[in-house]
C-alpha cells in the first residue's frame, strides 16, 4: 500500500516520485532559488542604502512612468481587445483567419524586432511620425511611445482570455435576453458584460503585469531620458552597468513585490472566472 | 477462476467507498454489482483489477493473493465504461495493444498477433472495421472493442464497469445477450457493474445490491426480486407502494388483511410494507382493504395502470389485468394487498 | 454564427472595421515595416548584412541556445503534467502557480538573478573565477536565463490537456499489461503530440526572440555572447538600420512560421489541444 508522504490519494500510475521529484529540482533550480538570491540579497542591504536607490528621486519617477504608461496601455488593449473578441466571435468576414493569427503575433515576434519597428514608425522621421510631427504630436522618444510599445505586447492577452468566454456564452443569453424585451445595449451592459467580466479583467491584469517588466520593446522607442522617460526595468539595467549591484537589486526586489500582488490578484481573477462557469 | 474479497475499506477523504466489503465469486460465475451511483460498486470493481489501492482488505483470483499485485499483473480485463479506447489507435491496434506491450520473451510473433486480432474482431462481429480509428465507430461497435481488447490477453477474469450505461436501449438489449453469450462460450469468470436493476436480473447468476459501501444482498435474480433482504434493496428493485402496516406474530397486518411476510422476520411493532402494483386485487365496498378513490385509469390491451388516492391522501399506483369496463375515476374502490414485504418501520 | 439577433449591418460592419484598424495598426504595419527597411537599401545591402560574420555568429549561437533550453524545457514540462494532471496531491495549486511565476517577473530581473548567484559580485562569483568557470557573460548564463523566462510554456499547453483526456486510458493500457513506461510512450504521448508540438512552438519563439533577460547575462561580447535580437540592438545604436532590420526579418520569419504552424495546429488538431476542443 503505497501511500506517499505527498499523496493524497493513492494511484496505481507509476511515476509519481520520478516526475514530482525532477519537476521541483528543476524549478528550484531555476527559478525558486535564483528568485530567493535576490530577496536575500536585498535583505542584506542597509536599510539607508536600499532606499537610496529604491526610493530615489529618478526611481519614483521610473516606477510612476512604468506603473502609468502599463495602466494606460493595459485600458486601451480591454476596450480594443473586447472589440477584436468580440468581432471575432461573433462576425464572419474574409481573412477572418488570417487576422486571427495575426493577434498572436506579439507572443511570437521578439521584443527587440517589434522595439524597433515601432520606432521606425513613429520616430518623428518615420512612417507615421512625419505625419503626426505635422500636428504636432510627438509619439516617439516620449512617454506615448512607451504607451505604444507596451499596447504591441500586452494586445494578445485580452483577447485570448475573453475569446473563450464568449465563444462559450453562445447567442442563446442574448437570444433570451432579447425574447424578454431587452434592446441589444441592455442585452450587452446586463446580460454579456458582467458574464465576461471575470475573463475581461484577467486579461487586463495579464495584459498590466505583462508591461510593467517589458523592456525590450520599450528601451528603442521610449528615448530613455531619466525622470521622464525612463521605465524601471531600464534602471535597474542602468544600476549594473554602473556596477551598482545593490541598486539594483533594490529595484528590481521593489517590481518583484509588484509582479507578486499581480500574481495574487490575477489567481483570484481566475478563481472567480471558474466559478462563474461552473455555475 | 473464482475471485473474492475480503474486508475490503476504501476511503476518498473523508467519503467512506467501501465499508468493509467481502464477496465471492464462483469460477464461471456471471455476477452484477447493482446499486445507485455512490453506493461503491464501481470502486469495488476497480479495486479487483488493481486500479484502485484500498486502505485495507484482501484481493484473491483463483487460491493467489493478488493484494500487492499491480494491475498490469493481475490478468484481470477491465472494460471501461466510457471504453477508454487508445484514440490515436486503429481498432486491430487497439485490440493488439496488450500483446504488443509483453516483453520480448513471451510475445507472440508479429503473425499469431494479427491472428488473434482477426480471431477476436470476428468474434466481435467487426471483421471488417479493423483499420478504422475509434471515433469512427458507434457506441456499440466501440463496446465490442473494448470487450475484444480486454480479451485480447487471455484474461481469467473480465470485469465491466457498467458496460451498456452509454448505449441506447435498442443495441443495450442486443449486446446483453450476445456478451452473456461470449460470457459462456469463453467459460469466463465476469463481474459487472450497473445501476439498472432490469439489466442485473435479466443477465446475472447472481446479483449483489450495495447501498453507501456496504454489501446488502448477494443472492440470484428471482430471489433478490421476491425476497429482497432489507428495505432498500426492496425499494431499489422497484418495490412499489409503500404503506405503513403492523406485524404481529409473524403476520403483516395492512388495514385489516392479513398476509405472510415474504421478507425476512421481523419482531411485532409497526413496520413499513411494500406491495407492488400488480400485488393487489379488487374488492366489494365493506370488504377489509385499503379504501381509495380512483383518479385515473390507463388501460392499454388488457392491461390497466391505477391511480388511487387514499383517504390520507396518498397515492397508490396499481396495475391490473383485465379490470372491470364500467371502471371510470372517481370510483370508490377497496384495495386487497395479495402479497407484501415488510420491514422495521423507519 | 446565424442568428436574428445581431446588430444592425451597419453597426456591424464598423465594429469590424474598427478593430482591423486598430489590429492593422499595431500588429500589421510593424511587421511591414520590418521587411520594408530591411530592403530599403536593396537586396545587396540585405543580404549582405545577413552574411556577416557576426551576424552568422550571433545566428549560431541563438540557435545553441534554443537547442539547449527547449529540450530541458520538454522534459521539465513532461514531467511536471503528468505528476501534477495524473495526481492527486497536497499543495498541487501552489506547485502550479510557482511553475507559472516566471511569467509575472520582468526579463530584466530574469537576467539579474542570474547575475546575483553567479556574476562576480554575486555568491558564487569568486568561487566560480578560482576555478575558472564562467556562466554569466558566457553561454551557461544565457541558456539559464532564457530557461527561466521559457520556463512556464510547455507545461501551461500540457498540463490541462493531460487534465482534460484523464486517467483511463494509462488505467486501460496498466490493466492490458503495459509497463509504465510503455503507457507513458505508446498511450500518453500519442495522446498529447500536437499539445507538446504547440508548446514547444511557443516555447522556441520566446526562446530564440527573448532579449530583456539574455541582455542582461550576456555582457554584450560582440562575435561571442551576442545573440540576434541582441546583435539587432547593437547594428541599431550604430545607426545601421538597414542592417538591424535585415537581422530582424530573420526573426520575424520565425515568428511568422511560428504563427502559421499554431494557426494551422490550432485548426487541424483542435480537439487535441487543450482548451480549443469543441
Amino acid at each position: 500500500m503505497r501511500t506517499g508522504l505527498l499523496q493524497r490519494r493513492a494511484s496505481i500510475l507509476p511515476g509519481f516520485g520520478l516526475t514530482f521529484g525532477l519537476t521541483l529540482f528543476m524549478l528550484s533550480l531555476v527559478v525558486l532559488v535564483p528568485l530567493s538570491a535576490v530577496f536575500l540579497r536585498a535583505a542584506s542591504l542597509p536599510a539607508g542604502e536600499f532606499a537610496a536607490v529604491a526610493l530615489s528621486p529618478r526611481a519614483l519617477a521610473a516606477y510612476r512612468l512604468s506603473f502609468g504608461t502599463a495602466a494606460l496601455a493595459a485600458a486601451l488593449n480591454t476596450v480594443f481587445g473586447l472589440l477584436t473578441a468580440w468581432v471575432l466571435v461573433r462576425y464572419d468576414f474574409p481573412g477572418r483567419r488570417i487576422v486571427s493569427a495575426l493577434v498572436d503575433l506579439p507572443f511570437a515576434l521578439p521584443t527587440a524586432v517589434a522595439g524597433i519597428a515601432l520606432t521606425a514608425l513613429y520616430a518623428p522621421n518615420g512612417w507615421l511620425g512625419g505625419a503626426l510631427a505635422a500636428w504636432g504630436v510627438k509619439i516617439a522618444f516620449t512617454p506615448l511611445g512607451v504607451v505604444v510599445a507596451l499596447i504591441f505586447v500586452g494586445l494578445p492577452f485580452v483577447v485570448r482570455t475573453v475569446e473563450p468566454v464568449l465563444a462559450d456564452l453562445g447567442p442563446e443569453v442574448e437570444e433570451a435576453a432579447a425574447s424578454l424585451g431587452a434592446s441589444r445595449l441592455q442585452a450587452f451592459g446586463r446580460v454579456i458584460l458582467p458574464a465576461i467580466a471575470p475573463a475581461l479583467l484577467t486579461g487586463a491584469a495579464l495584459a498590466f503585469a505583462r508591461a510593467l517588466g517589458e523592456y525590450g520593446s520599450v528601451i528603442f522607442i521610449a528615448g530613455n531620458l531619466p525622470m521622464r522617460s525612463e521605465i524601471a526595468p531600464l534602471l535597474i539595467v542602468v544600476q549594473l552597468e554602473q556596477f551598482n549591484v545593490g541598486g539594483a537589486t533594490a529595484i528590481a526586489v521593489t517590481m518583484l513585490l509588484a509582479s507578486f500582488a499581480l500574481l495574487l490578484l490575477i489567481n483570484g481573477l481566475q478563481v472567480w472566472q471558474r466559478r462563474r462557469m461552473a455555475a | 477462476m473464482s475471485l473474492s474479497a475480503q474486508n475490503v475499506v476504501k476511503r476518498f477523504g473523508a467519503f467512506t467507498a467501501l465499508d468493509g466489503v467481502s464477496l465471492d465469486v464462483g469460477a464461471g460465475e456471471f455476477v452484477a454489482l447493482l446499486g445507485p451511483s455512490g453506493s461503491g460498486k464501481t470502486t469495488l470493481l476497480r479495486i479487483l483489477a488493481g486500479l484502485e489501492v484500498p486502505e485495507s482488505g484482501r484481493i484473491a483470483i483463483g487460491d493467489q493473493d493478488m493484494s500487492d499485485t499491480p494491475a498490469r499483473d493481475r490478468r484481470v480485463g477491465f472494460v471501461f465504461q466510457h471504453y477508454a479506447l487508445f484514440r490515436h489507435m486503429t481498432v486491430a491496434e487497439n485490440i493488439a495493444f496488450g500483446l504488443t506491450v509483453r516483453p520480448r520473451a513471451s510475445r507472440p510473433s508479429r503473425a499469431a498477433i494479427a491472428a488473434r486480432v482477426a480471431e477476436l474482431l470476428d468474434l466481435v462481429q467487426l471483421a471488417h472495421i479493423g483499420a478504422r480509428y475509434p471515433a469512427q465507430l458507434s457506441g456499440g461497435q466501440r463496446q465490442r472493442v473494448a470487450l475484444a481488447r480486454a480479451l485480447a490477453v487471455e484474461p481469467r477474469i473480465l470485469l465491466l464497469d457498467e458496460p451498456f450505461g452509454a448505449l441506447d436501449a435498442k443495441v443495450r438489449k442486443d449486446l446483453r445477450r450476445w456478451l452473456r453469450d461470449v460470457h459462456d462460450r469463453m467459460g469466463l469468470t465476469s463481474v459487472f457493474v450497473t445501476h439498472d436493476q432490469e439489466e442485473a436480473l435479466d443477465l446475472a447468476d447472481r446479483v449483489v445490491v450495495m447501498d453507501h459501501g456496504r454489501i446488502e444482498q448477494v443472492d440470484t435474480p428471482e430471489r433478490v426480486w421476491d425476497r429482497p433482504a432489507t428495505a432498500f434493496v426492496c425499494d431499489f428493485l422497484g418495490g412499489g407502494n409503500r404503506i405503513a402496516c403492523t406485524a404481529n406474530a409473524g403476520l403483516i397486518d395492512i388495514a385489516g388483511v392479513r398476509l405472510p411476510n415474504l421478507a425476512p422476520p421481523l419482531p411485532d411493532g409497526p413496520a413499513d410494507g411494500f406491495i407492488r402494483p400488480h400485488e393487489f386485487a379488487l374488492a366489494a365496498p365493506g370488504h377489509p382493504g385499503i379504501a381509495a378513490r380512483l383518479r385515473r385509469i390507463q388501460r392499454t390491451g388488457p392491461q390497466a395502470a391505477l391511480e388511487a388516492v387514499t383517504d390520507s391522501g396518498s397515492i397508490i399506483e396499481v396495475s391490473l389485468s383485465d379490470p372491470p369496463a364500467d371502471l371510470a375515476a372517481g370510483a370508490e374502490l377497496v384495495l386487497v394487498p395479495t402479497a407484501v414485504r415488510a420491514y422495521r418501520a423507519r | 454564427m446565424k442568428t436574428a439577433v445581431t446588430e444592425p449591418r451597419w453597426l456591424r460592419w464598423l465594429l469590424i472595421a474598427l478593430a482591423l484598424g486598430f489590429l492593422a495598426l499595431n500588429l500589421a504595419l510593424p511587421l511591414i515595416v520590418v521587411f520594408a527597411e530591411a530592403f530599403r537599401k536593396g537586396a545587396d545591402a540585405y543580404l549582405a548584412a545577413i552574411r556577416d560574420p557576426e551576424a552568422l555568429t550571433a545566428l549560431r549561437l541563438t540557435l545553441t541556445v534554443a537547442a539547449i533550453a527547449v529540450p530541458l524545457n520538454i522534459v521539465f514540462g513532461l514531467a511536471a503534467s503528468w505528476a501534477i494532471a495524473k495526481f492527486d496531491f497536497r499543495g498541487k495549486a501552489l506547485l502550479v502557480t510557482l511553475i507559472d511565476l516566471p511569467f509575472s517577473v520582468s526579463p530584466v530581473v530574469a537576467g539579474l538573478i542570474y547575475v546575483l548567484l553567479f556574476g562576480m559580485q554575486g555568491w558564487f562569483g569568486p568561487w566560480l573565477r578560482d576555478h575558472d568557470v564562467q556562466i554569466i557573460f558566457a553561454v551557461p548564463g544565457l541558456v539559464l536565463a532564457t530557461l527561466f523566462i521559457t520556463f512556464p510554456f510547455v507545461a501551461r499547453e500540457l498540463i490541462p490537456l493531460m487534465e482534460e483526456q484523464g486517467r483511463e486510458e494509462e488505467e486501460a493500457a496498466l490493466s492490458l499489461g503495459a509497463s509504465g513506461w510503455a503507457t507513458f510512450r505508446r498511450v500518453t504521448l500519442p495522446n498529447i503530440r500536437w499539445g507538446l508540438l504547440y508548446g514547444v512552438l511557443l516555447c522556441n519563439a520566446r526562446a530564440m526572440g527573448e532579449f530583456g533577460a539574455v541582455s542582461v547575462v550576456s555582457g554584450h561580447i560582440r562575435g561571442k555572447t551576442n545573440t540576434l535580437p541582441l546583435h539587432i540592438e547593437i547594428l541599431y545604436n550604430e545607426y545601421n538600420f538597414v542592417a538591424a532590420f535585415a537581422v530582424a526579418t530573420l526573426l520575424a520569419g520565425l515568428a511568422l512560421v511560428t504563427l502559421v504552424v499554431k494557426s494551422f495546429l490550432e485548426w487541424r488538431y483542435a480537439e487535441q489541444l487543450a482548451g480549443h476542443g469543441a
